[in-house]
């Protein structure tokens, strides 16, 4: 059942100080993260001195247009290890997410990173009501992928009880929900609707004793929002983040539920035209970029994270005076989120590279049944891939999604099409049919 | 000794196969025999025409989008009464030939059927059966049909 309006929050200081104060903490912290990396990682600074810049020409917040961005590739290219600003025995924990094409992007993350990253989970939970009086259901998976371990984290640290169910077995998810009463979700919006959807189905609703939840690793919308709300009869919280930048609470919703706020003691937010690469206003819609204050391990300046959406710096009832983020609102690149993980076509390309030797004319068909995404990937048979007998064909069919599953981390309905059946468009090829509306 | 087969991949569909025949028909193909095996994405239409028709028909099929492909099977005649099959399949399980699909059709002028047959090995199940007496149906006699 709904909680009435009450505005906690976790950390008043960092949350709630001056901005004046803030920036001048961002300042300081901004300087020794560029000292960092400039010292640290080569291909940084072989990025800023190819600019002319150096880590004493950043003082302030005003000078961060001054730095090189930083790219999802960039960690692809310097995968495993080539990013880290530490040493590798100071790593105590690797986090990662799908890269671009097959090869995945991992994070290091320092003692300190993970308290950070803590930190900011528990914010978010806090911020959505969350307290040691809470029961925390935790059904992102457990994994390399940050949903799982952050949102257990983040709810351990502000001492609620935590039920680490990590994801599917939705039977099980309701059984331990109504039994242990868990008073808190944690997971993809999706998949809760889905569960939800299945509660209501079982006739299980009087059985909960859910009041909120936070929400993430997919985009969604309002009125998903409003339909998850009166499903469980909940407040349901947004919360962002990405491997890259620190895992999931980088910016997380307070009950007010009118935009993310950003966690600025920690990373720097700015809106920039993806095109021109310049920064925006608030309230202009563009691509963000971080940058991390407080991050050891992997520090990251300026990066691009292809999401756009805007910053505001209007004040907000819940009393915290950090800038807030919109919802995403689209893509600047090609990247789904399905199921909570990222997707990329160059990604399914590469798997059809690998099984084919050569890359046939796909597309990926997204659909939401159910509350589930599903994908679907029609690939066009060569005439080498045609076989006179069904079982070769099906063999084959297996063997891409089995391919895919592996790679990709994602089940996909591979389907076999004739040769030029798939629609061509002029220009840049269109890889992807999204039914879901989720912008 | 062998006879040429053209195999098509049909998304499952409504209208799919009737296209396909109209494109034949327009051009005047004469079907000899068709099947259809069907799973739940797609099916395999495997057609038999006569032998001056089959690389027209695979250009034409290609070059309206299918995917295509010509292959030799094994076509013999089996007289059209109970028993008949089996004597063939008997002499194909002696020989440790295993069937890969077959199909069969019934041409009006005579009294037996055609059986079309695609066997893991091809040389060994045709020797077999011809040693056993078993007619096999060559390219001018399915051209003559």
């Amino acid at each position: 059942m709904k909680q009435p309006k009450v505005h906690k929050i976790y950390n008043p200081i960092a949350e709630c100080m001056e901005r004046s104060e803030r920036r001048k903490l961002q300042n300081e912290r901004l300087r020794e993260t560029v000292r960092l990396e400039y010292e640290n990682v080569p291909l940084y600074r072989a990025r800023m001195d190819a600019k002319g810049v150096k880590p004493e020409d950043i003082q302030t917040v005003d000078d961060l247009r001054k730095l090189p961005f930083m790219e999802k590739t960039d960690l692809r290219d310097e995968f495993p290890f080539g990013l880290l600003a530490a040493d590798k025995k100071d790593i105590v924990r690797i986090q990662g997410s799908s890269g671009t094409t097959g090869k995945p992007i991992v994070s290091g993350y320092t003692q300190n990173d993970v308290e950070v990253w803590t930190e900011m989970v528990a914010r978010a939970i806090t911020a959505a009501g969350g307290g040691q009086d809470d029961i925390v259901q935790v059904c992102y998976g457990y994994g390399l992928f940050t949903g799982g371990l952050g949102a257990h984290q983040g709810a351990d640290r502000v001492g609620a009880m935590v039920i680490p169910m990590s994801s599917g077995n939705t039977q099980r998810q309701i059984m331990m929900m109504t039994e242990l009463g868990a008073t808190m979700l944690c997971c993809t919006p999706s998949y809760a609707t889905y569960l939800g959807e299945t509660i209501n189905d079982m006739g299980l609703k009087d059985k909960l004793k859910l009041k909120s939840g936070c929400f993430g690793a997919e985009p969604w919308t309002e009125e998903m929002r409003q339909k998850l709300e009166s499903l469980l009869d909940i407040d349901a919280c947004d919360i962002y983040g990405l491997t890259e930048i620190g895992g999931p609470g980088v910016a997380f919703e307070c009950l007010e539920k009118h935009g993310m706020h950003v966690n600025e003691d920690h990373v720097l937010a700015e809106i920039i035209d993806p095109v021109t690469e310049e920064p925006l206003p608030y309230g202009t819609p563009g691509e963000l970029v971080f940058t991390t204050l407080t991050k050891t391990g992997m520090p990251m300046l300026r990066y691009r994270t292809h999401d756009i959406c805007t910053l505001t710096d209007e004040p907000c009832a819940c009393g915290r005076t950090t800038i807030r983020m919109s919802r995403i609102t689209g893509r600047t690149d090609d990247m789904l989120v399905i199921r909570g993980v990222n997707v990329f076509p160059s990604q399914i390309e590469a798997c059809l590279v690998d099984l084919e030797g050569v890359a046939p004319f796909y597309m990926l068909i997204v659909d939401r049944v159910n509350s589930t995404d599903k994908l679907e990937v029609q690939v066009e048979m060569t005439e080498e891939m045609f076989s006179d007998k069904i079982s070769e064909i099906e063999e084959l069919r297996c063997r891409i999604a089995e391919r895919i599953k592996s790679v990709v981390g994602i089940s996909a309905k591979v389907q076999l099409v004739p040769p030029k059946s798939l629609p061509r468009s002029e220009g840049k090829a269109k890889r992807i049919i999204d039914n879901r509306n989720l912008h | 000794m062998y006879i040429s087969q053209i195999s098509v991949y049909l998304e499952n569909g409504k209208g799919t196969l009737s296209r396909l025949t109209k494109l034949l028909s327009s051009n005047h193909i004469d079907l000899l025999a068709l099947t259809i095996a069907d799973t739940s994405g797609f099916g395999i239409a495997r057609l038999i025409v006569r032998e001056e028709n089959i690389d027209g028909c695979l250009a034409l099929l290609q070059s309206a989008g299918y995917s295509a492909r010509k292959n030799k099977v094994l076509c013999v005649r089996v007289t059209n009464e109970p028993g008949g099959l089996d004597k063939v399949l008997s002499i194909l399980d002696d020989a440790g030939i295993s069937i890969e699909y077959l199909y069969s059709f019934h041409y009006s002028a005579g009294r037996d059927a055609l059986l079309i047959l695609r066997l893991n090995d091809r040389e060994t199940g045709a020797a077999a059966l011809q040693k056993a007496g078993v007619a096999v149906v060559s390219k001018e006699e399915i051209s003559a049909l």
